[in-house]
């Protein structure tokens, strides 16, 4: 148990320092500043999660992926120490305090993540049920019996990348029980916690306002096990990435929001929704506006880039792929003949007066509103960025409300058991909108220039 | 109109989104103040040792789930089925199902899970009972 909690996220590191070596040709790894190298090891870590990710759903079994994985994982680390080796001083100068704060973080979080036994429903019944099936399996296999009609309550189409990673952590301790497969959660939090700080502004209000929206405000849907409150948090670090990749600073923050989305896309069958609906965002954001010249034009995008988007959409795709060639069907199916009916017959108020007034999406809109008025006051443009997030979470909540009215469920009961946590990206990326508002009024810039300011201006890429 | 020092506009709305959004501050206090608890108790290695033991934290599961799970480990039964009754509770349903597996639950199982104040059907055998729950024998 020590040893596999010990070992994942150098397992991780490896694994993913690779893969983006690979893909991406090379080029900086942690050099930067202290921001840029949190930046950097999150998108390691995330790379490192969705390499694992493939290598279980092509090899299938736990003890062939780990083995392969380590493999993989160890030429990684040397290839890291190898290249690397004149620069570990300053990374470790500047990445020590970045450490020490996700250190305190994940310890936070571990308290619930492993003391608390699964109770939720979701997660008893979904994600880590399907570990279960995977662990007791020893790997992913049609032999545990995905298609069996006892388990079709389960939610069986739903992307596996947590619930691998849980029976691999149940491998490694030799049992399953209802805490320790849960170090998972841990897995998935400390990419984040990495990422979070890439927007770090020492001693400001906003790196608060960040921490607080982003993880405080995802509640105990960090720890009980349900994927909405990850699937959240990475959407909403999408949307902060890609927003500052359009402010037109750095490609290694579209390599960081491609990573983000491509968990996503892993995560949940939602993360579908949200990929396609910031997709088209950053698209009509870059070709929509006329001072977008920052920004290089796709046909200039490096080879590797595109390399990474298609590995970053490769897991959701294998997927697709293997539920079709194992029978899986989908378990809510969408009756799109519904919608005209429910909008004469009082369900789209129902909809939007759960949506906005019992899960918070007003008062997080009236907050954001607050913060654009404060910027204006201050004579602040909207970057971007804002616009990014803003416009995202406005077409993710009108596409959550399309489904709403779609749905073949009772809509009062599928409102009451699912809206508090599908609204979970929609307020993460209101606050993160509102949050490069209050840290461009912090530090009195034009936001155009720069939402969040870095300590230095990106290096070349070597 | 005189304008507030940047950094106190930013400050003001960290402490609205604080006020506003009070689930933010009470989970990081509830974080701090609960592992606060878990030092001072003395309890962490009790917590530790739990964590670490196979098939921990099963305790969370409905009374009739444990029950049922209790007496299909006891028996090493490979598959079983849930009544009508038993399984119209859905929540002892699923639990059974996941809380069981590696067992399977299927139709076509020569086991039975049901309450123990459903009748018998004839050409079956009551294995065993406990907690409110039979385990039944159908060839």
């Amino acid at each position: 148990m020590s040893i596999a909690l010990s070992l994942f996220v150098p397992y991780l590191f490896g694994l993913g320092h690779l893969v983006r070596t690979l893909l991406t040709g090379g080029g900086r790894a942690l050099t930067g500043n202290r921001q840029d190298a949190a930046r950097d090891i999150a998108v390691i870590l995330l790379c490192g999660l969705m390499a694992n990710y493939l290598l279980m759903l092509v090899l299938g079994r736990l003890v062939l992926v780990l083995a392969a994985g380590s493999l993989l994982a160890l030429t990684g680390l040397a290839a890291f120490l190898w290249t690397e080796r004149a620069a570990v001083p300053s990374i470790v100068r500047n990445s020590w305090t970045t450490v020490c704060v996700v250190l305190f973080l994940a310890l936070l979080y571990s308290l619930y993540i492993f003391f608390e036994p699964l109770t939720a429903w979701d997660a008893r019944s979904i994600w880590f049920f399907h570990g279960k099936m995977i662990f007791y399996n020893q790997g992913f296999t049609p032999s545990a019996g995905w298609t069996d009609p006892a388990v079709q309550f389960s939610h069986i189409e739903y992307p596996k990348l947590a619930a691998a990673l849980a029976a691999q952590f149940a491998l490694l301790a030799g049992f399953w029980n209802e805490h320790f497969p849960k170090a998972a959660l841990l897995a998935l939090l400390i990419p984040g916690l990495f990422a979070v700080q890439s927007f770090f502004s020492p001693r400001r209000a906003g790196w608060f306002l960040l921490i607080a929206c982003l993880l405080f405000g995802l509640r105990w849907w960090l720890w009980n096990g349900y994927m909405d409150g990850y699937l959240a948090l990475y959407s909403a670090l999408a949307a902060l990435y890609l927003g500052r990749w359009l402010d037109g600073r750095d490609l290694q923050d579209g390599y960081a929001g491609v990573a983000c989305l491509g968990m996503v896309g892993s995560l949940k069958t939602e993360g579908t929704l949200f990929i396609l609906v910031i997709a088209v965002c950053v698209i009509a954001l870059r070709y929509g506006r006329r001072n977008a010249a920052a920004l290089q034009s796709s046909a200039a995008l490096p080879r590797g880039f595109w390399l990474f988007i298609l590995f970053s959409a490769l897991g959701p795709v294998l997927w697709q792929m293997i539920k079709w060639r194992w029978g899986i069907a989908n378990a809510m199916p969408l009756d799109l003949a519904r919608i005209p009916a429910r909008l004469g017959d009082g369900s789209l108020n129902l909809i939007l007066g759960t949506l906005l007034l019992n899960n918070g999406v007003a008062l997080a809109l009236a907050f954001f509103l607050a913060a654009l008025g404060a910027a204006r006051a201050y004579r602040l443009r909207p970057s971007p960025s804002v616009w990014l997030a803003l416009l995202t979470s406005l077409a993710y909540f009108t596409g959550m409300t399309a489904v709403y009215l779609a749905t073949s469920n009772e809509l009062p009961w599928h409102l009451a058991t699912s809206s508090e946590r599908t609204m979970l990206p929609v307020l993460l990326c209101l606050g993160a909108a509102a949050t490069v508002l209050v840290n461009a009024i912090e530090t009195s810039e034009s936001l155009t220039a720069e939402p969040f300011p870095r300590k230095s201006p990106p290096k070349k890429k070597r | 109109m005189r304008m507030l020092k940047p950094r106190l506009t930013a400050i003001l709305f960290l402490v609205l989104f604080l006020a506003l959004f009070r689930d933010a501050p009470r989970t990081a206090a509830d974080l701090v103040v609960t592992w606060g608890r878990v030092l001072s108790s003395g309890d962490l290695g009790q917590l530790l040792a739990q964590a670490g033991a196979p098939g921990a934290g099963e305790h969370v599961l409905p009374p009739p789930a444990k029950a049922g799970i209790a007496l299909l480990r006891s028996f090493r039964v490979a598959a079983f089925r849930i009544s009508p009754a038993l399984g119209q509770d859905v929540e002892v349903r699923q639990r059974l199902v996941e809380g069981a597996y590696p067992v399977r639950c299927s139709d076509s199982a020569p086991y039975l899970l049901q309450l123990a104040s459903e009748p018998l059907a004839a050409q079956c055998s009551r294995l065993s009972s406990t907690g409110g729950i039979d385990l039944v024998h159908c060839p």
